[in-house]
């Protein structure tokens, strides 16, 4: 099973709706002891589909609702009220469902008084004998043709990215740490791991507690046989374990804080996208790469050829629309217009997806100009590349917080205050061994606090993050830790460890620019790689070559479990090749991170199979409020008392 | 890789350093340490816990004391045997003598054991790398030093010498370390000796030699380059044809890692089916045993309820006529019918006073306004249900002829009672006697199969049905379409000069006039359920709930959206049919031209060659008999017919779109646009008119 999130989702399309599997008459068929069986309207197909709030976005986010009404599912309800559903005895129920108790409890309830003429339930993950056996109780009328498990308890995003399945809100506020989030982050994985059917070595950061309970988490599930021993054979076909690789996104802080210059990227940065819709103006927008295929092409590409290529996306609505507009409907005879209308459902598709882009496109552009991104993101890049002398990039970020007036232009050029926070935690994290007075966070600090020049002033929460990130935020110290007792040497690991973008930046432009059309090897907006690449590549390196001692400091912060099914197939021996990684960051990965994964996947010659997902996806907003919590949390120590007062209470500050 | 290297870091999110190893850690203080009551295994958290309680303590308890107070057999290597679905699961005794400390350990161990340091097998594999720097990502030819070549290895343990000079040449076995394993190489594609070898690969094809590399596939033994030999796959000699070896794909650790070339890798068996799990007929089997369960239980209810009427009806039969049986020559008493009640139920399942303090259906504790009444079915102790605020009756003195009417008038009744079945119905509600105490529970088991039986027709009279029936036949057409389509489709396609028409014709039609019922439905449809509003936008009609509303949207979008689509396609395709046609018209004409070339010259054919060109005709238009332009009624060729059909069908679905636009166009308001739909809608109309005309009887 190679690692494509889509394909998986239309194979258990069809097995949803398309071509159900078989009622099981082997052993159903001799159930009618008292002959009730249910009576089946000859010829409907007609289908509601139940779900619930789980699998809907699930539901939402694969399936089109006009792919579902062609295969007669005529009503979609939420199993959540069951209680107030009217009775449609005509119609056949497909369950969709997340085996939580909740949900259990209402399927049992509606199969005890039943709205629907049969049903065919489908789990998006593994139900325990427990909960089949309280429903198989339940189902007093025999209305149940089939049970299937399908594993889906993740968001699809890309082809190669996803989010584990969305926290409800009760959760949510039950805190972020909570075992309850562990144990759904972990079931949520598992399900990923079953679908693409793969029993993986796991990996971790060592440094990271919260992997090291989520790792030990999903090794139980694995090992363990409450999954009827689902896992033990989903290897059969492969040659070498895959790897599940667990990363905490605290030895990452840098990337999300970037503003990134690819499409997909940039519409979360400044405009945001929740489940693959973004909203513009009041309008609502759907980004798919399997319905959109301009989408598709132009996802990743940079913010340059995306230009060029909306650019010719319109003059190519522009050449159709002359020869078949509405306008021209009048003058032209019939022949014109019959031809006009045969393509006019093709045609009307094509025109509302230009707008779509355009759309998009020249709210990025506003964005982008109103935000002054052309300056700050180079500066941006300037700080984590380490492109130009400390000293110039501390002016240049003075002259951000003055705001300073360019020298062509009249007005002063103002940055939003969050623009300026995240630029100056950018400074104090690349700078953040550099010692006094060279460092010059607390200066930027103060000059944040003038209202006179930064209004609205920062909150406090994030003047504390500025002021504190360093005893949350471990950047270089797995490094420089080792060695602390000599401080002196503090000075030379900087440049190491994230800020290494511009050594890798020639590796990775070179091979990877070879291949990509890209015209703009030195993008200077893209100098940064993500600490994922450096880890990837010595993951990779040293599985190939294990005694070489340069890629020993990244082997060392992770850490190995193996499955007892990996050790029986593979023997210890676990570590000879890798052709399969599945990348989970624990606390947001990134629309960049996937775009990296992206390439390599298409670069690599022996078909390195990559997919990467995270709890949630960042943009540098959403991180900076995390930071701000985390930071909040453990300063203010409400993190125990109240977690769910913990939003609000950055709100306040 | 070894834990006791890792340095000591803080987590963001906590003041406590976690620098501590994670088999460290596990027991540490700073954690809740959570222990299983039963076999005192320690875990991470509690939902472990649970699952672990579920997995291993679910059902067989004997089995975990005997195996947890045996001594502990070695944690590590045992596999856990796969368990049937759904059969009690044999303990699995790694997990119950175990700590999980002592099992997460184990892994570690295992871990630092095959660490890739202390296993000098590893450190041969080195040029395989594909993300090695000089081949991965450099797609530079001129990195790739010759040195590489010279010292490739497979992991077989086999050292070849020089490959690019001698490829082919198997080595001498004393090279090899491991011989069981060595793979076959009497399959080698030898290098040539006299002429250039190419790599085999399609895409490539160049020159093998030092610089590009001369490598044998391992698998089917050609000669690549070395660029086209970079995958890696674990393969296997096929042993049991001793004869002529083989190599097969072994993807396990007994295969061993080779060197392949792309299409023996891609051509790997791979499992290309995401994993589903059917649990239908465990379902099934358990469903099946409650539900015999719950046979024999409501069977037993039925027996009783029979008596009980049996009882009940011979008391009232023999007490109504002498309502002061003081003086009657009858024996029945009170406590006589309380105890033939109590005999019913049978005395073991007469509840004790003294037994129930609390109602099992509603758990209110009984007092002195919560009574405690005896369900004569169950002989359960329940109260009355009047105090409780969860609106659960839990009993009721019901009386009997309630049940008696329709419901449960045709079970095998004493004779006494069949005889006066219509006196014993007619007996007024309010009548003292003749009525039982029943509680909810046995209320739902005598009625359930009259339930299940009436349940099924339940909505046919509700809104919905309506709905369902015109649902139902679009369903069938839509069915029947489907059948016809890619049959149409495929004789299209495949629809060759001169070929048979007629079966194309004939299932034109019946598509078409499936396609003009289904839309004569669509319309009836929108007639029923749906009200045009003041704004002129179509919309379900306010009679039908908000839900019904929706449904019926639904079925009304899928509905035209199908309409249009199918009517679409079977236009692209009349038109592949049309240029088929128009290609061997000219064809044809070609021949008929030649042919007029070669016979005499001063006959003038050109003109009405002209003229058939102008109208491009079928072949079996090619008899001279132009198309008039006029009303042509009786004599219509079937070819005409086709014709004219196919253009009233253009037509009519010109005009759907077209009234489609008008729709959308005044929902948006863009009148601007209205006028020159309406006039186009006005054309085709007329075209229909004349077409349908010109048809006549031969019409749809
Ligand atoms: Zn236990
Ligand atoms: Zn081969
Ligand atoms: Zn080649
Ligand atoms: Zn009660
Ligand atoms: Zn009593
Ligand atoms: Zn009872």
């Amino acid at each position: 099973m190679t690692l494509n999130l889509l394909k998986t989702s239309s194979v258990y399309y069809n097995k949803l709706f398309v071509d159900p599997p078989a009622t099981g008459n082997a052993t159903g068929s001799s159930a009618g002891v008292t002959g009730r069986q249910s009576s089946v309207l000859p010829g409907s197909k007609a289908k509601v589909l139940l779900v619930d709030e789980n699998t809907t976005p699930i539901i939402s986010m694969c399936y089109t609702q006009s792919q579902l009404l062609s295969n007669d599912v005529i009503l979609v309800e939420l199993i959540e009220k069951q209680a107030t559903l009217n009775p449609m005895k005509h119609l056949q129920c497909v369950c969709y469902l997340k085996p939580s108790a909740e949900s259990i409890q209402y399927l049992i309830r509606e199969l005890k008084n039943p709205h629907y003429n049969s049903y065919q339930i489908f789990f998006n993950n593994t139900i325990n004998k427990g909960q089949i056996e309280k429903l198989a109780e339940s189902d007093e009328f025999e209305l149940v043709q089939s049970v299937v498990e399908i594993f889906q308890d993740y968001l699809i995003i890309n082809d190669n990215l996803f989010t584990t399945s969305p926290l409800k809100f009760q959760q949510q506020l039950n805190g972020v740490g909570g075992n309850g989030k562990l144990v759904d982050v972990s079931s949520s994985v598992v399900s990923l791991l079953l679908s693409v059917k793969k029993c993986p070595v796991i990996k971790y950061e060592t440094n990271s507690k919260e992997l090291r309970k989520l790792s030990s988490e999903i090794l139980y599930a694995i090992n363990s046989n409450s999954n009827n021993n689902l896992f033990d054979d989903v290897n059969s076909k492969l040659d070498t374990p895959p790897i599940l690789l667990l990363l905490d996104r605290k030895n990452d802080p840098i990337t999300p804080l970037l503003s990134p210059w690819t499409y997909q990227s940039m519409i979360h940065e400044l405009i945001g996208i929740q489940k693959n819709i973004v909203k513009v103006g009041d309008e609502q927008l759907t980004l798919s790469e399997q319905s959109d295929s301009f989408y598709k092409d132009s996802m990743y590409l940079n913010y340059g050829d995306l230009t060029d290529k909306v650019q010719k996306y319109v003059e190519e609505y522009k050449t159709q629309t002359k020869q078949t507009s509405t306008e021209n409907l009048q003058t032209k005879n019939l022949a014109d217009l019959k031809n006009f209308l045969i393509k006019f459902p093709e045609f009307k598709k094509f025109s509302s997806n230009v707008s779509k882009h355009l759309n998009l496109v020249s709210e990025l552009d506003k964005m982008i100009n109103q935000q002054h991104l052309w300056e700050l993101g180079e500066l941006q890049q300037t700080i984590v590349a380490d492109l130009e002398s400390h000293s110039s990039i501390k002016l240049k970020i003075h002259q951000i917080l003055d705001n300073y007036t360019p020298p062509q232009q009249q007005q002063p050029q103002v940055t939003s205050t969050l623009n300026k926070v995240k630029l100056v935690l950018l400074y104090a994290l690349r700078y953040e061994n550099t010692n006094k007075p060279e460092n010059e966070t607390d200066t930027f600090i103060n000059k944040l606090s003038n209202p006179n020049l930064t209004s609205p002033p920062p909150t406090l929460s994030q003047l504390l993050l500025l002021r504190s990130f360093k005893k949350y935020i471990g950047i270089s110290r797995n490094r420089t830790d080792s060695r602390s007792t000599t401080s002196s040497s503090r000075n030379s690991t900087d440049g190491v460890g994230l800020f290494n973008g511009k050594k890798f930046n020639q590796f990775f432009n070179k091979s990877l620019n070879n291949n990509s059309n890209s015209n703009q090897p030195d993008n200077i907006y893209m100098q940064h790689i993500p600490k994922l690449y450096e880890t990837l590549t010595s993951l990779i390196q040293e599985q190939q070559s294990p005694n070489n001692h340069q890629s020993q400091n990244t082997t060392d912060q992770l850490t190995t479990l193996v499955p007892e099914a990996v050790t029986r197939q593979f023997g210890s021996a676990t570590s000879d090749s890798i052709q399969d990684i599945i990348i989970y960051i624990q606390g947001g990965v990134t629309y960049e991170e996937a775009r990296l994964i992206h390439e390599w996947n298409n670069t690599t010659k022996m078909k390195l199979n990559i997919i990467i997902g995270g709890d949630t996806i960042l943009n540098s907003s959403s991180w900076l409020d995390n930071l701000c919590d985390l930071v909040n949390a453990a300063e203010t120590n409400v993190s125990q008392e109240l977690p769910n007062h913990r939003g609000q209470l950055r709100d306040l500050l | 890789m070894s834990e006791s290297n890792t340095p000591k870091r803080r987590v963001l999110g906590s003041n406590v350093p976690s620098g501590a190893t994670p088999n460290e850690e596990v027991p540490s203080n700073h954690e809740n340490v959570l222990l299983c009551p039963i076999c005192s295994e320690s875990m991470v958290s509690l939902s472990q816990l649970n699952r672990h309680i579920d997995d291993i303590h679910s059902g067989s308890d004997s089995g975990v004391l005997s195996s947890s107070s045996s001594p502990a057999p070695p944690a590590s290597g045992s596999p856990v045997s796969p368990t049937p679905p759904l059969q009690k699961a044999p303990m699995n005794r790694e997990f119950l003598n175990g700590s999980v400390s002592r099992w997460l350990k184990n892994n570690f161990e295992n871990v630092v054991e095959t660490s890739p340091l202390t296993s000098p097998q590893k450190r041969k594999t080195v040029k395989l790398d594909l993300l090695d720097k000089n081949k991965g990502f450099s797609l530079s030819e001129s990195l790739t030093s010759p040195s590489t070549l010279n010292v490739f290895n497979d992991s077989d343990g086999t050292k070849e010498k020089d490959i690019s000079k001698s490829p082919g040449k198997p080595p001498t076995a004393s090279a090899s370390r491991n011989n069981v394993n060595r793979l076959s190489r009497s399959h080698w594609q030898q290098p040539s000796s006299v002429s250039t070898d190419y790599c085999a690969d399609q895409t490539c094809h160049r020159v093998l030699n030092i610089k590009n590399g001369k490598v044998n596939c391992r698998k089917c033994g050609l000669l690549y380059c070395n660029e086209h030999t970079y995958y890696k796959a674990r393969l296997k000699n096929n042993d049991t044809i001793p004869k002529k070896p083989e190599i097969l794909y072994e993807p396990s650790k007994e295969g061993t890692w080779a060197r392949v070339c792309r299409s023996c890798y891609e051509g790997k068996p791979e499992d290309n089916e995401p994993l589903t799990n059917d649990l239908t007929s465990s379902f099934k089997k358990q469903r099946q045993i409650h539900n015999d369960q719950k046979e024999l239980h409501r069977n037993k209810v039925t027996k009783r309820f029979i008596k009980l009427v049996n009882l009940h009806s011979d008391y009232y039969l023999s007490t109504k006529t002498n309502p002061d049986f003081w003086f009657s020559s009858s024996s029945w008493t009170v406590s006589r019918v309380l105890d033939e009640e109590k005999q019913i139920v049978g005395l073991e399942n007469w509840q004790h006073d003294s037994q129930v303090q609390a109602c099992p259906l509603c758990f209110s504790n009984f007092n002195f306004f919560t009574r405690r009444h005896h369900c004569r079915v169950c002989g359960r102790i329940v109260c009355d249900g009047s105090l409780n605020d969860k609106q659960i009756i839990c009993s009721m003195d019901v009386p009997l002829n309630l049940f008696l009417n329709n419901k449960l008038a045709h079970l095998n009744f004493s004779p006494l009672v069949v005889q006066n079945m219509k006196e014993l119905k007619e007996i007024p509600d309010d009548n003292e006697k003749f009525r039982i105490r029943c509680c909810n529970d046995c209320k739902d088991d005598l009625l359930h199969d009259w339930k299940s039986s009436n349940d099924s027709n339940r909505d046919v009279y509700s809104s919905s049905s309506e709905i369902f029936k015109l649902y139902d036949q679009l369903f069938l057409i839509k069915k029947n379409i489907h059948g016809l389509y890619p049959k149409y489709e495929k004789l299209i396609h495949s629809y060759q000069v001169s070929g048979d028409l007629d079966e194309i014709n004939k299932l034109r039609i019946k598509l078409m006039s499936f396609l003009r019922d289904f839309e004569s439905l669509i319309a009836l449809f929108k007639k029923s359920f749906f009200v045009l509003t003041k704004q002129n936008v179509l919309k379900p009609s306010d009679d039908l709930s908000s839900d019904i509303q929706k449904l019926v949207n639904n079925i009304h979008q899928s509905t035209t959206t199908y309409l249009q689509e199918t009517l679409i396609n079977i236009k692209q395709l009349s038109n592949v049919l049309k240029e088929k046609e128009k290609n061997e018209l000219k064809a044809h004409q070609q021949y008929v031209a030649d042919a007029a070339v070669k016979n005499i010259e001063s006959n003038n054919v050109g003109g009405s060659e002209e003229d058939s060109i102008q109208s491009p005709l079928s072949p079996s238009s090619l008899s001279p008999k132009p198309l008039p332009s006029q009303i042509l009624e009786p004599d219509l060729t079937k070819r005409q017919i086709r014709e004219l059909r196919e253009e009233l069908m253009v037509m009519s679905e010109q005009k759907f779109i077209i009234q489609g636009l008008i729709e959308k166009v005044t929902k948006s308001r863009k009148f601007d646009e209205l006028a020159p739909l309406e006039e186009n809608k006005t054309e085709l109309d007329r075209n229909i008119q004349d077409l349908e005309r010109k048809l006549g009887e031969f019409g749809f």
